[in-house]
């Protein structure tokens, strides 16, 4: 088994749980959008996988297999030599997540020497040789620059850079265009195709038109489960879940007049799901058997509901 | 390079109009408190020695015509003489300073040998007993007024087990109590900013990124977290060293030590105007100099601070 | 303030009156001579134990509490009083108006402590007024300068510039809605003023500049235990502690109110 294989995994936050059977399989070379509204959980499930939850939270149950290593077997202390190498991360916000006080030359050198066995004056070239692949004009001077010398798409290729300068086999991207210029979002997305390589990716985002754009296969998640996952086209055109159809319809596009349809009501919070379906409060097709959770099922096409559209 | 003469250009001159108007104010505030020419001669001299005395020193001049004078000699450098010893007033506070410099770079250096490593210590793992049981310890030392427990550490050390000379500028072994008592002054605010400064730090998102890196925890503490948390702590240390050559006069008075703050408090209780003066002016050039310093190490250490370079 | 935030300065309020109310007496039984009990240790009777002279150190101490903290309270209401007179002053006004202020705060800020101390004692005698007005004439700065950068800050936001540009009077906007936003920090900073005041009189009194010879402030009977600490280690303990004491109960006080009032700790 090769690429990224998430299996029956929960993230508690002390007594409550963030995130509840989560099952993924992303196979190298293919981008996986996972998709929700704030609070949904995404973050949280692939946070989990380098094992960077905020504190307080944990997995509780579940498997995370990479590259056929499990990483819930994995103390905290053993994971730094896979971060950086293994899993590379670019973030949401380019603006604080880059330090303000380090050159962001001597920033890529620190992930380039923690992995490769290279001289100060290699690690150097090799991290000038980063910044231009990423499509940085004039690196060298770049990467002598601070970070608050750069617009908010500069940074954030220096974000793709540190993500990617070690080859990693997962790109988890958390957002990644969020904070940032329509104009630009579509470059920065094209960049983290074009360098992910063989990698298997997952592209967290709240942006629909983002995943479909990058992705092969979209997961849907809502209030700490995932309720559908397909490949793009068929999410797009086929919705078989009722919240993933009113995701689709809520969000505005060019051409089209008039209001879109927001979803009446609000997700609840973790500590107050309701039995079974968590959207049933909000769903149109609610039916009295929604009070048990329904089961994940499906082939290609998977959905978590008892009454699917279709 | 015009831009930085600028600056200094207006510094100096508002450094200048600072030292005429602490000179002016100091001159009549201590005319105000008393005749120097009593001060000079004594409680009981007789009128005609006042009159002869105020003759010599020109005390009979009208104030302001005193003032000119004042001002025209201390912008050719001269300060005058001690009143009480005829020494030049210069030269006694010169004498002075390198006791109060000594003092407070000791103070300053134990500070920061102590504040920086406890406060990263407590701010890096706020939650944890030790670290919680060590803030409150810091908290309660902050509340403590300084020359009670110089008191008590002269009582201790020097008194009771005689391991370091009680009061005297002689060698290093004297040095020892009266640097403690002030750093133990110091620390705990320094100790409070720094940990406040790295708890912060701690959550911030290059932190984070800096792991997802691969980073360990020893490499994120100390390539990450301390370089930003460290900048805050340059403002109080510059400040808190501003403040000791100011300050010391209580540890001075209890330690018996011979700086610039002892000079001040005697001269001012002889009336010897010109030594109050020249005391006061250097310290005031001092703490000037000082805070000038902080803010260029401000600008030298916090690239954001620096003109932008093209880029 | 909620009730409960106020119940400090009540008892505090009352306890002031009370040492007032009482002073005479108490300042008699703090000055009574008792040569049989010199430096004894404290007892059931003597709680705090006597001095060199045989007085009893308890009463001594509640005896100078009055200087110690009347001192403190009067340097900081003409403290606080002045610095945010200046400090609002300096906000509103533009120009040079604003640079004199400024550059007034810098001298004062530069200009030696102990030196006009001493004088103003010379000038004015040695009383805890003396030192009560040297205090207040050499601290407003510290509260000039926050409220001039709070204030500065307030008067930028988008509602005070919509109510400027809708019409209303300055003296309005300062009163309706400068200080309101100000006055969480004018509380919390007077509260922390009030100690570190505390502190400096008994610094001053210390040193032996504003006590009357022989008033028991709590510096004073300090600087007279230091001849005897070996052996009557509570002259220093029972002032010092009491000095320590207040200062660190004022701290607390002062950080909750600042976390009630939602400011991120001591302002400043």
């Amino acid at each position: 088994m090769t690429g990224l294989h998430l299996k029956n995994l929960d993230i508690h936050a002390g007594k409550t749980a963030i995130v509840q059977d989560v099952a993924l399989h992303v196979p190298k070379g293919q981008v996986l959008g996972l998709v929700g509204e704030s609070g949904s959980g995404k973050s949280m499930t692939v946070m989990s996988i380098p094992h960077l939850l905020p504190s307080g939270c944990h997995i509780t149950a579940g498997h995370i297999i990479l590259d056929d290593q499990d990483l819930t077997l994995l103390t905290d202390k053993q994971m730094p030599p896979l971060r950086g190498a293994k899993i590379g991360v670019i973030f949401q916000d380019p603006f604080t997540s880059l330090n303000p006080v380090r050159r962001i030359g001597d920033l890529l050198a620190e992930v380039i020497t923690r992995h490769q066995n290279l001289s100060p004056a290699q690690a150097k070239a090799a991290a000038i040789a980063a910044l231009d692949e990423v499509g940085l004009p004039d690196a060298a001077a770049k990467a002598r620059a601070y970070p608050h010398e750069m617009s908010g798409g500069q940074r954030q290729r220096v974000g793709i850079a540190l993500a990617l300068v070690n080859h990693p086999s997962l790109v988890i991207a958390d957002e990644p265009t969020t904070a940032l210029d329509p104009t630009v979002q579509v470059h920065i997305l094209d960049l983290i195709a074009k360098r992910m390589e063989d990698a298997a990716a997952i592209l967290v985002t709240h942006d629909l038109g983002a995943a479909a754009y990058l992705c092969t296969r979209i997961a849907v998640m809502y209030s700490g489960r995932i309720v559908e996952e397909a490949p793009v086209a068929d999410l797009v055109r086929r919705p078989r879940h009722p919240y993933t159809a009113a995701l689709l319809a809520a969000a505005p596009r060019l051409g089209r007049i008039g209001r879109p349809d927001s979803i009446p009501g609000q997700p609840p919070s973790p500590g107050a799901r309701p039995q079974g379906c968590a959207f049933a409060p909000r769903c149109a097709r609610a039916a009295p058997e929604c009070t048990v959770q329904p089961p994940f099922t499906g082939t290609d096409h998977k959905v978590a509901c008892h009454r699917p559209l279709q | 390079m015009t831009a930085i003469l600028t600056i200094i250009a207006k510094r100096a001159g508002e450094l200048i109009l600072l030292l005429i108007g602490l000179s002016t104010l100091l001159f009549l505030l201590l005319r105000a408190t008393g005749d120097p020419a009593t001060a000079i001669a004594g409680a009981d001299a007789d009128e005609e020695a006042l009159t002869a005395i105020r003759a010599e020193y020109g005390f009979d001049l009208p104030l302001s015509v005193q003032l000119g004078r004042n001002l025209v000699r201390l912008s050719q450098g001269d300060f005058g003489a001690s009143l009480a010893s005829q020494q030049p007033a210069l030269e006694a506070v010169l004498t002075a300073i390198p006791a109060t410099l000594l003092l407070a770079a000791l103070a300053m250096l134990l500070t920061i040998i102590i504040a920086i490593p406890a406060g990263a210590w407590i701010g890096h793992s706020p939650d944890r007993k030790p670290q919680r049981a060590a803030a409150l310890l810091v908290y309660v030392m902050q509340g403590t007024p300084g020359f009670a427990v110089a008191l008590v550490l002269v009582q201790v050390f020097a008194v009771s087990l005689g391991w370091v000379p009680a009061i005297g500028f002689s060698g290093p072994a004297s040095w020892i109590l009266p640097a403690v008592s002030l750093s133990l002054f110091l620390a705990p605010k320094l100790t409070r900013v720094v940990a406040a400064n790295v708890g912060a730090a701690r959550g911030e998102d290059y932190v984070r990124a800096a792991r997802a890196g691969g980073a360990t925890e020893t490499e994120v503490l100390f390539r990450h977290i301390l370089p930003n948390a460290l900048l805050g702590a340059v403002a109080l240390i510059g400040s808190q060293f501003a403040f000791l050559i100011g300050g010391v006069v209580v540890i001075e008075t209890i330690f018996a030590w011979p700086g610039l703050g002892r000079l001040l408090v005697q001269s001012t209780l002889n009336l010897d105007f010109p030594v109050v003066q020249a005391a006061a002016l250097t310290v005031a050039v001092l703490v000037y100099a000082v805070n000038a310093l902080t803010d260029l190490a401000f600008i030298a250490l916090d690239p954001r601070l620096r003109r932008k370079t093209a880029a | 303030m909620t009730r409960p935030l106020l119940i400090p300065l009540i008892l505090m309020a009352l306890a002031g009156l009370a040492l007032w109310l009482f002073a005479p007496a108490l300042a008699e039984q703090a000055a009574a001579i008792n040569l049989d009990l010199r430096l004894a240790a404290p007892s059931s009777d003597r709680w705090l134990g006597t001095d060199q002279l045989g007085r009893d150190l308890a009463a001594r101490v509640l005896a100078g509490a009055p200087w110690s903290l009347g001192v403190a309270a009067g340097s900081t209401a003409i403290a606080l009083t002045l610095g945010t007179l200046a400090g609002l002053a300096a906000a509103e006004l533009e120009g040079w108006p604003r640079r004199i202020i400024l550059q007034i705060v810098t001298l004062v800020i530069s200009f030696p402590g102990l030196v006009a101390a001493v004088a103003a004692v010379a000038i004015l005698g040695q009383s805890g007024f003396s030192v009560l007005l040297v205090l207040g004439f050499l601290t407003w700065t510290l509260f000039a300068r926050v409220i001039y950068a709070e204030a500065s800050s307030v008067r930028s936001r988008d509602y005070v510039t919509a109510a400027r540009l809708g019409g209303v009077s300055r003296a309005r906007l300062l009163i309706r809605h400068v200080l309101p936003a100000i006055a969480p920090s004018l509380i919390a900073m007077m509260v922390f003023h009030f100690a570190d005041m505390l502190v400096a009189a008994s610094a001053l009194s210390f040193l032996g500049v504003g006590a009357p010879l022989g008033a028991p402030a709590w510096g004073a009977i300090i600087s007279e235990s230091r001849p005897y600490v070996y052996q009557a280690p509570w002259m220093l303990l029972a002032p010092a502690t009491a000095l320590a004491g207040t200062v660190l109960g004022l701290n607390i006080y002062g950080d909750i109110i600042a976390k009630r009032l939602g400011l991120a700790g001591r302002p400043s």
